[in-house]
């Protein structure tokens, strides 16, 4: 008899398609994403709670397919900004540069990534032109900055300038940003000086809290989907309450749940 | 009579083969689900020394285990690194390890091309490394990196400039699951990664954590009737009495006393006999 794999998952970032609920927060970031402006999404949550969970589930293609957004106009791209350690700005826009260059590659833009991968150094400016020829093809970037409390933290507070270059981006419609973080923007970047007005005035905020009942459901329901197992209602508020909704400690109480239903049927 | 010849069946160090794992059956079931699951998860296995860190993690990675998981050596290759190997620790000596002992992964020609580009620099980057096992999810192949005495690691981080962790967090964390992580630290990684300043989520919660515990009594009895059953030795009641209070469990320690009992064992026969 094949093994039964235990569908519950707690060992990082869901994949998309076991992806469930955030309904209300998804349809928030697709409208903005979908409308005429290039918007810039703040969301916040705590650890665990599934924000880079939700930033694959926007940036896996079937998403977008769903909400009618074709991959020739909206490009997502994803980035863990701790992958950019040590930080530093030209290591960051080295970053981007490689990541659009290869999750965008039906774009032909690797000509002119190159040219500027080439050069001894690439100033925000660079990128800035090379967003700005993208964006007058009537194409959009959607940039997904994960971890974005670590470029926070490894800023300047007196001259913030990588935060101030990608408010520039912002403000100029070059791309479409949405940053996740432990706390909201407001709160990491209080005490940094910057010209003009403050920077998390360009974020509109989204936050992720625990699971509603119905979204634990769901997640049950999928999760089982294909197994011989089922879990009573009673078993369903019993994880409910112990996990109180926190998807983390959700998927581990129905991970040890599941595990004694199959122990029970194979004694 | 037992031959004089009955050589010890107990350990009296180092990790035993898979196939002779006793018990761990649901830790061995975590670790596994979370690889086999599509998001590809990563596990941390904490315990002290000689508790069976190193044998779960021989036992996980043999192929009879693992396919019971659909995990084939065809596209799932399961890398083991002991950690202590890496006299100096630093991004890139442990990456230049990892490169060097993923030699023999299940390449195809675009892969080998990719690594034998990467393996030729001597500095590689957070997005090379990424683009490296991107282009393994995209074949539909996954590294499994098994990474034992990972505290030596840890040890050698900076806790303020923690970027050899950074990366490897963000490339289990990525959209494209090509990389696994399993480690071993004998004190729980929470605990270790207590004073690193990670300006961002830290490092331990992009796994799932596995606590080993020395071995209850059936397991012990399991251990000795399995060790037993290839020779004519039979431990009393009271010698497993004596073997598991005097080892409390803890594996290696049982091994070692039931090691020692063996050789009285086979001396008194051998006495008797002469």
């Amino acid at each position: 008899m094949p093994r039964q794999i235990n569908p519950f998952f707690y060992g990082g970032p869901v994949h998309p398609s076991r992806f469930i609920g955030r309904e209300e927060e998804i349809k928030t970031i697709m409208n903005r994403i979908a409308g005429p402006a290039t918007e810039a999404i703040a969301l916040y949550g705590e650890r665990r709670i599934g924000k880079t969970s939700l930033l694959h589930y926007l940036a896996a293609p079937a998403t977008r397919n769903s909400w009618e957004l074709s991959a020739d106009q909206y490009g997502f791209v994803y980035l863990d900004c701790q992958e950019v350690s040590p930080f530093s700005l030209l290591l960051f826009l080295h970053s981007l540069l490689s990541l659009i260059k290869r999750q965008l590659a039906d774009w032909n833009l690797e000509m002119d990534i190159r040219k500027l991968e080439e050069k001894d150094s690439i100033s925000v400016t660079d990128l800035g032109i090379l967003l700005g020829d993208i964006v007058r093809e009537n194409r959009e970037i959607v940039l997904l900055l994960d971890e974005f409390d670590y470029i926070i933290g490894n800023t300047d507070p007196a001259k913030p300038y990588p935060l101030s270059a990608l408010r520039s981006l912002v403000n100029r419609q070059c791309l479409t940003l949405i940053v996740a973080s432990y706390e909201p923007v407001a709160a990491l970047t209080q005490g940094m000086y910057f010209e003009g007005p403050p920077f998390h005035n360009i974020f509109a905020s989204v936050s992720l809290g625990p699971f509603s009942e119905q979204e634990a459901n769901q997640l049950i329901d999928k999760a089982l989907q294909g197994t011989k197992v089922i879990f009573s209602e009673d078993d369903r508020k019993f994880v409910y309450e112990i996990s109180k909704g926190h998807p983390y400690w959700l998927q581990n109480a129905c991970y040890k749940l599941f595990n004694r239903y199959i122990e029970s049927t194979t004694v | 009579m037992m031959s004089n010849t009955t050589s010890n069946p107990f350990q009296h160090e180092g990790a035993v083969p898979p196939d002779r794992l006793i018990g761990r059956e649901k830790e061995v079931n975590i670790i596994l689900d979370l690889i086999a699951n599509p998001a590809r998860g990563s596990s941390a296995i904490a315990g002290e020394q000689g508790i069976g860190k190193t044998s779960l993690l021989s036992h996980i990675s043999a192929p009879a285990v693992s396919r019971d998981w659909g995990l084939s050596p065809e596209w799932c290759s399961f890398i083991k690194i002991d950690c202590q190997t890496i006299t100096s620790p630093t991004k890139i000596t442990f990456w230049s390890k990892v490169l060097d002992t993923m030699e023999r992964s299940p390449f195809d020609e675009e892969l080998r091309r990719e690594y034998e580009r990467l393996r030729a620099k001597d500095l590689i980057t957070g997005f090379e490394l990424r683009q490296l096992f991107d282009k393994f999810a995209e074949a539909n192949k996954l590294i499994v990196l098994l990474l034992d005495d990972f505290h030596w690691i840890i040890d050698h981080v900076n806790p303020d400039k923690p970027d050899l962790l950074n990366t490897m967090r963000s490339l289990i964390n990525r959209p494209l699951r090509g990389l696994s992580i399993v480690i071993t630290t004998p004190d729980p990684l929470d605990a270790l990664c207590n004073n690193i300043d990670f300006s961002g989520s830290p490092f331990q919660t992009s796994f799932a954590f596995v606590q080993l515990g020395p071995f209850t009594w059936d397991e012990a009895n399991e251990l000795i009737d399995r060790a037993l059953a290839s020779t004519e030795v039979r431990f009393t009641e009271s010698d497993r009495r004596s073997v598991y209070e005097a080892s409390k469990g803890h594996p290696a320690r049982l091994q070692k006393a039931c090691y020692d009992l063996f050789e009285n064992y086979a001396k008194g026969s051998a006495d008797k006999g002469s």
